[in-house]
């Protein structure tokens, strides 16, 4: 071999060379794939276990819990069954309430599991310290509390995620207070989350969802909106209202749904009124608002839209809502004038959901 | 070129290497990306509460589209598994892409359908909606049937886009069953996206043969029965485990797969949906949103997630599993053409860079080049090129590899989600690892590389090229139209074919110019290589014109007949440009029409004896006609869409032809030595040259086209016109003033020593003195250092040397009837001479045996004359030798000439200095070599030509030796005293590079005796013509030997002084090629006139002297032709009578 002065026989030693690391690492691959499969069969068996023991807790409370104490505590010293103990409580509460709760809770003490969640909070790896959370949140270990508040600014999303869920879930609306100062999006997944946990608003909230709503994160205004969606806090109407000129559709858009949830008698002509500067994407969620609102007020305004709109989504809906106002009558004759373009003839079929056959 | 196959062979097992390192590297890379990225979202997914979107009316809304076609079996079943599905804010599409069978009913009686008025929002084109369809159960308010005429798998989707209202995408195939939460599990990351928009996202499919399905769910999960079905489960590991999750973590993830797989519905309907014209429309689409998102600018990903969500039923049978992945692989092919322009395009960031490069160069190139190494290799084991243990371990290394990411992919899927774990399924994936390599893996791998070639074959869009038949509609046209229809198809496909000629030329052309460089390290490479690529392209456009031209106008006959022709051409010409440049290199002898005058026999000693005709060179051929064919091949399956770059080649063409060759800056420059003057040139173009003067010469009548007269002016001396050389015996005795005469008449050997230059014989040479016995020889002798031969090959040695006669139209040996005339043997034999031929070769070369049976030589010795004891050259890998040692030859000739009482005539013919240079006892003499050089012989100057010339020189080492063992064997004998000893070379080597032209002419001469007087160093210039004349006036003048009063020399017989005024020597380089000639002290060559100054030549314009030397070369070259013309020489009776009259007189 002329080639990087490599001689043949050189070439032929490095292949033996590699086909020999081959052949360890397929000798490594292959024991550790026979170990974790033994371990995947113990771990069905321990869930097993698990399962049984963690039934028994609910179904029979405390006294009875300690039937076979001999089979459970002989693994309950293995970190990997204790690892596995602890992910399937956690799991478990989640399914469960009150008394149930609070038996898995006492299997949690009496196991003392604690020690090994608080662990993986001194942990560096960000999976780990967001398991060490959920687990901390979900067995309600209340001493963790600070330090979960420290991961609040954590680099890793997957840790701060992680623990502003668990703050909501430990103070409930004032574990929102990272909203005041918080400059990263909150995914859509992690609102619903956190609106689930949030069970009530206190009554002087005022100044805080009114700063909240002023934040320059167009998410914790989403959020903001979406939780007064869900406990209808009806005194911040103006202020939401303002929200329909804010510059980001996506707040405007959820503005509009926020001012329907939050109706009152003005809420047909607001919306109205904002209609003509609004995007078509806004108009599309106005028309939805109309729809819901079922207030014979919009049916002119409704009516100059479906003649004069550009936009088949939108014309769609606003048939749909005519329709579903009760006009069948005004839509067929539509339907039916031959000056009417064949789009619109088609839409208001489609929007009658009319049969063809 | 053994040493030239020897270094393609080691290019191509290098680029397998190489390849295969790539390969090993990239798969190293992808099994420990994927294992972090399966490990990442297993941990962070371990506690999700998926319910949270479950059944919420916010969550976002996504819209199933299920295409199917003629699923009437199943598609019940199939629209049930899909209703069930967790999920509140869904819709299911299912597309009827105008079934054959029953579906359409079976659905409407299933779900109690009703058409209904839709208006569809969607904008992408499709074939026509015939109706779309929803129930009147509120329980299946989800579902939306819609039936469309047949269109295709992607116009079926394109439909369900359109129709749709969800913010995303799930496009799956019909017959997938979909886990319970897919979607909710495929919703999350859409949810979850904050700073980068997800574009598109998969899920890991796995195979739902043999698993246990009840109401449409997966209930008990085995593996496949089949073999086929398992390695296919393990494959599914692999891809979707290791492949997808690695390039989603990497962002580089190009393919969703077309069963399962989500989008946004936005972004679809932006770049315009599927692409209804490819077969791989899934990764398509991804290709093109990927590009439309990176045009935007906008952050963006696309991932997998590693949750098995969908179960499919995987082919089990060979056939439908080869059209799968057939139609995979021509999928790839055309996504891949179509955003060619995106490969290696920094502007689309990793897409351009990263993922469209590794598809291509692994997923497309993959098999092929999996397929190529198989055979190559093989080819190579079979040919020796490798050997065994080479070609196991590296088959070894291939098969372990394999099957460790096979059974790593097993382990990283035990990590993520345990889908077989059950005891048996996790032993017989493991089973499955260690078959697949040998089973499984070539079926792919071949059915990938015949999905190649149906790519090529059926070439339905070959981008910018398109397949354009000459189709019905032309056919109806008017004759003229039609005619130039054709010729405008012509020039469209000549685009193609010239343009892949220019470029598989031009790699020819780099190829030699590489290889010169690497060959001769000293040559003057950049010089050369200007030169060589001027001179070549200039030869590709003249001959792409008018193989243009013979095209065009077969083609306006027969589209095939002039598309086989143009490949079969082509690759010819390709394959000849290495093979040209190769014979050159190795005999550094432009190959010309040389080539038509060797017979078959001798065609095949040649190639034999050269260690040509081996395996390794077959192969190598080979592997240049496929190379070659293969792309002209795939060039005659398309054509450009405009006409014009087939015109440009035509038009450069003709350019090409206005162009003076002459004005290349190497075409003008003397300095620079002959070797290097032809290195620059066009080996093609010579060869073409070089047969066309040669079919012009074979039909005179060709030359009087242009004026040329074959006419030649009587001189005084002739005695006939008749018979031009035909002239009264005038030669002067002028070895008798250096010979004493003896008692008895001498004997007369004489000693050719192939490939003798004057160059490295004498210590004036350039290269220097490597034959110290023969120079301590001409300082005892008559020497003549200006000594011409009368050709460039062995083939004029002999009629020249002995008969000083002319050539005829190829050389005298090659007149198929031996012309009477004299010669040495045949007027010193009717004397009473007994005469001999000693040659370790096959005297049927160069038909030197017909000439000396013509003269009656009684000892005729050639390789077939040797006992068993004497040794043969050495052979050449894979060849044959070229006959027995030189030292075998001497020995035998000292023992068939016995001394004997009458006078005796020889002729030695040595051998071992011809090609390839094989000697025996190698060591000894590249020690003497060595201990040579550094001798203070050799000056530094020369040092540099010996080492560059090495083996040639061992081998004359060689020679020198075994002539003075013979010399001194003969001085032992009685009659050694009494014999004239002729020494000299039949032509200088060409493969020992040439200063001057005239320097493979050059060659010493020895006249050495012990009756010689005193010895003496002549620089006059004499040539070979010059011996024979001289030889019979001596042994006419002192020793009565009759003579012939009327000869046909050629020569004018040796002489002392500077007979300038009368020189005229032709001289011959090969048999076809008569473009030297020697006027005086001028050397006309071409229509180049040097004047030679002690042989040193000088490039000079004197026109006088050009005219007069030229129009006496035509002069010879006429009375050569009509010597040719008639095969005489003289009159029949001038050579009867002599035979007659003359008696043996001793």
């Amino acid at each position: 071999m002329l080639f990087l002065d490599i001689s043949l026989h050189f070439l032929f030693d490095t292949f033996l060379g590699i086909l020999l690391i081959v052949f360890l690492l397929i000798i490594g691959v292959l024991y550790y794939s026979f170990y974790l499969f033994k371990r995947l069969i113990h771990l069905i068996k321990w869930s097993q276990e698990i399962d049984h023991k963690v039934s028994e807790a609910i179904v029979y409370g405390g006294e009875e819990a300690e039937t076979k104490p001999d089979s459970f505590s002989r693994f309950s010293n293995n970190s990997s069954f204790r690892d596995l103990f602890l992910e399937k409580l956690v799991d478990s509460e989640k399914k469960f309430s009150g008394a149930a709760q609070n038996e898995i809770s006492k299997l949690f003490q009496d196991y003392n599991l604690e020690k090994e969640t608080l662990k993986k909070l001194n942990q560096k790896k960000p999976f780990l310290i967001a398991g060490g959370i959920q687990e901390v949140a979900s067995m309600r270990v209340e001493s963790a509390v600070p330090k979960i508040a420290s991961f609040l600014n954590h680099p890793s999303p997957l840790v701060y995620q992680e623990a502003q869920y668990a703050m909501v879930s430990f103070k409930g609306f004032d574990g929102l207070q990272f909203l005041d100062s918080l400059s990263s999006k909150i995914s859509e997944w992690q609102q619903l989350r956190l609106l689930i946990s949030v069970t009530n608003v206190p009554e002087n909230c005022g100044q805080t969802v009114n700063a909240w709503l002023q934040s320059q994160n167009n998410s914790v205004i989403i959020l903001t909106l979406r939780l007064m969606r869900k406990f209808q806090m009806l005194s911040f109407y103006s202020q939401v209202q303002d929200l329909l000129d804010h510059s980001a559709e996506e707040v405007r858009i959820q503005a509009v749904q926020t001012l329907q949830s939050l109706e009152n008698s003005s809420t047909v002509l607001h919306l109205t009124e904002s209609y003509p500067t609004q995007t078509s994407e806004v108009q599309v969620e106005i028309i939805r608002a109309l729809k819901s609102s079922k207030d014979q007020r919009c049916v002119d305004f409704l009516k100059k839209q479906m003649i004069n709109h550009p936009f088949p989504k939108l014309k769609i809906l606003v048939a749909e809502t005519l329709f579903s106002l009760g006009h069948h009558d005004y839509l067929i004759s539509l339907a039916e004038d031959e000056s009417s373009s064949k789009q619109l003839v088609q839409i208001i079929k489609h929007s009658m959901q009319e049969k063809v056959c | 070129m053994l040493e030239f196959s020897h270094i393609i062979y080691e290019i191509i097992i290098w680029l397998f290497l190489i390849y295969g390192s790539a390969v090993f590297l990239v798969y190293g890379w992808i099994g420990i990306y994927a294992l972090g990225a399966v490990i990442r979202y297993k941990k962070e997914n371990t506690f999700t509460d998926y319910s949270i979107i479950a059944s919420n009316p916010n969550a976002p809304t996504f819209s199933i589209i299920a295409p199917a076609y003629n699923e009437g079996m199943t598609i019940v079943e199939n629209v049930r598994s899909l209703l069930s599905l967790y999920y509140h804010n869904l819709e299911i599409i299912i597309v009827n892409d105008g079934s054959k069978d029953d579906s359409m009913l079976k659905l409407i009686d299933a779900y109690e359908l009703e058409a209904v008025s839709f208006f569809v929002q969607g904008e992408i084109e499709t074939n026509k909606i015939r109706e779309v369809y929803k129930s009147k159960n509120p329980a299946f308010k989800k579902l939306i049937i819609v039936d469309k005429d047949n269109g295709g798998k992607a116009d079926a989707l394109n439909v369900g886009v359109n129709i749709s209202s969800g913010e995303y995408l799930v496009c799956i195939d019909v017959d997938c069953i979909l886990e319970q939460d897919a979607i909710l599990k495929l919703a999350k990351p859409f949810l979850e996206q904050t700073n980068k928009k997800l574009i598109a996202c998969g899920g890991v499919i796995r195979l739902a043969n043999n698993c246990k399905i009840e109401n449409g769910k997966v209930t008990d999960v085995n593996i496949p029965k089949t073999l086929l079905g398992k390695t296919q489960a393990l494959e599914y590991i692999r891809a979707f485990v290791l492949g997808r999750m690695a390039w989603s973590r990497a962002s580089g993830l190009i393919l969703i797969s077309g069963a399962f797989g989500v989008f946004d519905r936005k972004i679809v309907l932006a770049v315009g949906g599927y692409d209804r014209h490819t077969v791989g429309e899934d990764m398509e689409l991804v290709v093109r949103m990927r590009k439309y998102m990176e045009e935007l600018k906008e952050p963006y990903e696309v991932i997998t997630i590693p949750d098995p969500l969908c179960w499919t039923e995987a082919p089990e049978t060979k056939d439908i599993l080869k059209k799968q992945r057939n139609r995979w692989m021509r999928g790839t092919i055309e996504t891949l053409w179509k955003h060619r322009q995106l490969m290696f395009n920094p502007k689309y960031g990793k897409l351009g860079m990263i993922s469209l490069p590794y598809w291509f160069l692994f997923e497309f190139l993959g098999p092929l080049v999996e397929f190529t190494g198989y055979v190559i290799f093989i080819i190579f084991l079979i040919f020796g090129i490798i050997n065994w243990p080479f070609f196991l371990v590296l088959f070894a290394l291939v098969i372990s590899t394999g099957f460790l990411f096979s059974i790593y992919g097993i382990l990283v899927d035990l990590v993520s989600h345990q889908v077989y774990a059950k005891r048996k399924d996790f032993f017989t994936l493991i089973g499955t690892a260690i078959l697949e390599p040998f089973y499984f893996h070539p079926l792919v791998v071949k059915a990938g590389v015949q999905g190649f070639v149906d790519y090529f074959k059926k070439s339905h869009a070959w981008g910018e090229m398109t397949r354009q038949g000459f189709n019905q509609n032309n056919q109806d046209l008017p004759f003229k139209d039609r005619l130039w229809a054709r010729l405008q198809l012509g020039l469209q496909k000549w685009g193609t074919f010239a343009s892949v000629f220019f470029l598989l030329f031009s790699v020819g052309i780099a190829a030699e110019w590489a290889w010169y460089r690497y060959s001769f390290p000293a040559i003057n490479s950049s010089m050369i290589g200007q030169n060589l690529l001027l001179n070549n392209f200039i030869f590709i456009l003249k001959l792409i014109f008018g193989f243009g031209i013979i095209y065009l106008l077969i083609n306006l006959i027969k589209e095939s007949w002039a598309k086989t022709l143009l490949v079969l051409a082509f690759t010819m010409i390709v394959v000849s440009q290495y093979l040209l440049f190769i014979y050159f290199s190795e005999s550094r002898n432009l190959l010309g029409a040389d080539i038509l005058y060797y017979s078959e026999e001798e065609m095949k000693q040649i190639l034999e004896a050269s260690g040509m005709l081996n395996f390794q060179n077959i192969a190598l051929i080979i592997i240049l006609i496929a190379i070659s064919l293969i792309p002209f091949w795939l060039a005659a399956k398309s054509s450009f869409k405009a006409k014009y770059l087939g015109l440009t080649f035509l038009g450069l063409g003709v350019i090409s032809f206005l162009i003076p060759t002459q004005l290349f800056p190497l075409n003008n420059i003397t300095s620079i030595s002959e070797f290097d003057q032809n290195a620059a040139k066009s080996k093609w173009a010579y060869f073409l040259n070089s047969n066309l003067e040669n079919v012009v010469n074979d039909y005179p009548e060709l030359a009087s086209l242009w004026g040329e007269t074959n006419t030649f002016e009587m001189s005084s001396e002739m005695l006939d016109k008749e018979f031009p050389f035909w002239r009264k015996e005038t030669t002067a005795d002028f070895l008798g003033s250096y010979l004493n005469q003896s008692e008895k008449v001498p004997n007369l050997v004489f000693v050719i020593v192939e490939g003798l230059g004057h160059a490295y014989s004498s210590p004036n040479g350039y290269v220097g003195n490597f034959t110290p016995f023969i120079d301590s020889l001409s300082s005892k002798s008559l020497y003549w250092e200006n000594n011409l031969s009368s050709s460039g090959r062995t083939f004029g040695v002999l009629p020249t040397i002995t008969g000083s006669l002319p050539f005829g139209k190829n050389g005298f040996l090659e007149i198929e009837k031996t012309p009477d005339h004299f010669n040495l043997y045949n007027i010193l034999k009717s004397n009473g001479f007994e005469t001999g031929f000693f040659y370790g070769g096959n005297s049927s070369f160069d038909r030197t045996k017909e000439f000396l049976q013509y003269s009656k030589v009684d000892h005729i010795i050639d390789q077939f004359s040797y006992e068993a004891s004497y040794q043969k050259l050495p052979a050449s890998v894979g060849g044959e030798s070229w006959g027995y040692e030189d030292q075998a030859v001497f020995e035998k000739m000292l023992q068939i000439q016995k001394p004997i009482s009458k006078p005796y005539f020889d002729i030695i013919l040595t051998l071992s200095t011809h090609n390839p240079f094989l000697i025996n006892n190698t060591a000894y003499y590249e020690k003497m070599f060595t201990k040579r050089v550094n001798s203070n012989q050799i000056s530094n100057d020369q040092k540099k030509w010996a080492f560059e010339n090495k083996k040639q020189l061992v081998s004359v080492l060689n020679v020198d030796d075994a002539l003075k063992d013979f010399f001194n064997s003969y001085k032992k004998r009685p009659d050694f005293n009494n014999t004239i000893f002729v020494i000299t070379g039949d032509h200088s080597m060409p493969e020992i590079t040439l200063q001057t032209k005239i320097d493979r002419y050059r060659v010493p001469l020895l006249v050495y005796s012990p009756l010689l007087k005193e010895s003496k160093h002549f620089t006059n210039i004499v040539s070979h013509f010059d011996v024979a004349p001289s030889i019979i006036a001596h042994y006419r003048s002192k020793y009565n030997v009759s003579t012939p009063s009327t000869v046909s020399w050629m020569g004018r017989g040796l002489s002392d002084n500077p007979r300038t005024d009368q020189l005229r020597i032709p001289l011959m380089q090969s048999k076809n090629q008569l473009i030297d000639f020697g006027y005086g002290k001028y050397h006309l060559q071409n229509n180049q006139l040097f004047i030679l100054n002690n042989m040193q030549e000088e490039i000079i314009n004197d026109d006088k002297i050009f005219k007069k030397a030229n129009e006496s070369f035509k002069q010879f070259k006429n009375m050569n032709s009509q010597f040719y013309n008639t095969k005489k020489l003289m009159p029949d009776s001038v050579i009867v009578n002599f035979m007659k009259k003359t008696q043996p007189k001793f």
